[in-house]
């Protein structure tokens, strides 16, 4: 389904981030990454969404060579995949409402109407913002802002899900809240992928896991306390 | 296509960045209000001089102490001139009822006091080809017998004239000027307005648009602003031309030009609006093409 071959991607100037990177993420999966700050966990991202170019390898989504896509082929290809990037700051409309923002994704499809709304409703009763969705982003915690990022990102129904530290920003019982979120997206076939350097999330989650060490991508197990230390 | 999804983007853009956008045609309407301005100036100088130049109409003004008899005698040897053209004594009653009709005034627009001053006229027109000899001629009707003063347009408009060239020569100069910076303005408020939204493009982009949607609603805001800008500049205009108008009523003079003085005829008006938005769409397009290329891997 997703699928890195040979992979390097270098920002410039600097050593490599992922050097030859071979990986495959099936459809319906559930995977962690994670790796420690500056392992490369939002540049796997950004190379997914096409936000990035690698230098060398190749990237598969679906089957689909998707370094030969288009620039209109890319922004559909970003349209089919929601995501919760990190900085929620930089990544929402700041004088927009809370409605505004997470309808963002639809009205770019070109969709609009009751159905939408209803969408809308059920996503941000679960995410606890229904009451508030007319009150600007700008106003809004950071926990806050990260839940209406969630809400957009979920608005399609996606079938492939990324999150960036979603739960970065989130007390514990929130956090949770999220990731049962995450869980019943994949539970309805999405393909699920949350990158998180907060190893006891993953503990307790017991899902597969892609570490990003020394340049490399590789699924290891982190279910108890000495699998976790020697990921650190 | 993505133009008319664009139209309500836009208007709500606008309504959303409303600061900004005011700047933007604050900036866009004084200083299209201050080419137009120009440009109008440019525009009656040009009306009034090519009025006044092209009539070839000179007037003698009789002294009040001849009598019918020399009035006709006079008469006959302007008739006998060579370049004179439909020579006719003119009472001054039929003068001032002329005037009026002229300047499409009613006929009270003198008072009386200054009707009892006016003297009988001996009117001609020159015939077209000797335009340039009028001068000359008027300067050897001068030395008649009888005759007060020979008034034609250039003489009348002695130094005025001076003034007319100049301006259209400065009004030429100037409107050159204002045109580019004006340009430059536009392009620069469209740069600078899409790099402080250089964050929402890429939400956008982010987001799954394509370029074509980012840039629509853009385009579209830049040809909605460069329309307000348009109208806001004509409302400024218009009332600087009335206000100008109202207050030209020093004396006969400014009474005339007053008369004479128009505003920009519709199609100049319609022509400004589309450069207008060409140059609205078109700088807004480039720009939102540089914040584009700067997101784009
Ligand atoms: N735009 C960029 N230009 C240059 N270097 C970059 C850029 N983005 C990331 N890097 C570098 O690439 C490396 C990986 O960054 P990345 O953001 O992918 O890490 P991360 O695993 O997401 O870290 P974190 O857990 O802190 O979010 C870092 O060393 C970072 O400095
Ligand atoms: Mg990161």
């Amino acid at each position: 389904m997703i699928e890195f071959t040979d992979l390097t991607k270098s920002y410039a100037g600097r050593l490599p981030v992922l050097d030859s990177v071979t990986m495959k993420i099936d459809q319906g999966e559930f995977f962690f990454l994670s790796g420690v700050s500056g392992a490369g966990k939002t540049t796997v991202f950004r190379l997914l969404l096409m936000l990035e170019l690698p230098e060398q390898g190749n990237i598969r989504f679906n089957g689909a060579d998707i370094l030969r896509y288009s620039p209109a082929q890319r922004a559909r290809h970003r349209r089919g995949i929601g995501t919760v990037f990190q900085d929620q700051d930089n990544r929402l409309l700041a004088n927009e409402s809370i409605e505004e923002n997470v309808a963002l994704p639809l009205r770019i499809a070109g969709l609009s109407g009751r159905k939408m709304r209803q969408r809308m409703g059920t996503l941000l009763e679960q995410v606890g913002l229904a009451e508030r969705r007319k009150e600007l982003v700008s106003g809004l915690s950071g926990g806050e802002k990260q839940l209406v990022s969630i809400a957009r990102a979920l608005v399609f129904g996606p079938r492939v899900f990324f999150a960036d530290e979603p739960t970065g920003n989130l007390d514990r019982s929130m956090a949770f809240k999220v990731m049962e979120l995450l869980r019943r997206i994949h539970d309805s076939g999405s393909t699920v992928i949350v990158a998180t350097h907060d190893l006891s999330l993953i503990r307790s989650f017991r899902s597969r896991t892609l570490l990003i060490k020394d340049r490399k991508i590789q699924e290891v197990r982190l279910i108890n306390r000495a699998e976790t230390a020697a990921a650190r | 296509m993505y133009l008319i999804s664009g139209i309500p983007r836009a208007i709500r853009n606008l309504r959303r960045n409303w600061h900004a956008s005011l700047n933007s045609i604050l900036i866009v309407a004084s200083s299209l209000a201050l080419l137009g301005m120009v440009g109008l100036l440019y525009v009656n100088v040009v009306h009034i001089s090519e009025i006044w130049l092209s009539n070839t109409t000179v007037s003698l003004f009789l002294k009040p102490s001849l009598g019918e008899r020399q009035r006709h005698l006079l008469l006959r040897r302007v008739q006998d001139h060579p370049l004179v053209a439909r020579a006719v004594l003119v009472s001054p009653e039929e003068g001032l009822r002329s005037l009026a009709a002229k300047l499409g005034a009613d006929n009270g627009f003198l008072t009386g006091a200054e009707k009892e001053g006016l003297p009988y006229t001996i009117d001609f027109e020159v015939f077209v080809d000797y335009r340039k000899r009028i001068g000359s001629l008027a300067e050897s009707f001068d030395k008649l017998n009888g005759v007060e003063e020979v008034v034609y347009a250039e003489r009348v408009l002695g130094k005025a004239k001076l003034f007319f060239d100049l301006t259209k020569g400065l009004g030429v100069f100037f409107a050159g000027m204002i045109l580019i910076s004006f340009c430059l303005i536009i392009a620069n408020a469209a740069r600078l307005s899409l790099y402080s939204r250089r964050q929402e493009i890429e939400i956008l982009h982010l987001s799954g648009a394509t370029r074509g949607y980012i840039r629509s609603a853009f385009v579209v805001e830049g040809v909605l602003l460069a329309l307000i800008g348009w109208a806001r500049a004509l409302v400024l205009v218009w009332f600087a031309f009335q206000l100008v108008i109202a207050g030209l009523t020093w004396n006969d003079f400014t009474m005339v030009l007053k008369q004479l003085s128009v505003f920009f005829p519709w199609e100049v008006l319609v022509g400004a609006l589309l450069v207008l938005v060409g140059l609205g769409a078109l700088s807004s397009y480039l720009a939102v093409n540089r914040v584009l290329k700067a997101i784009e891997p």
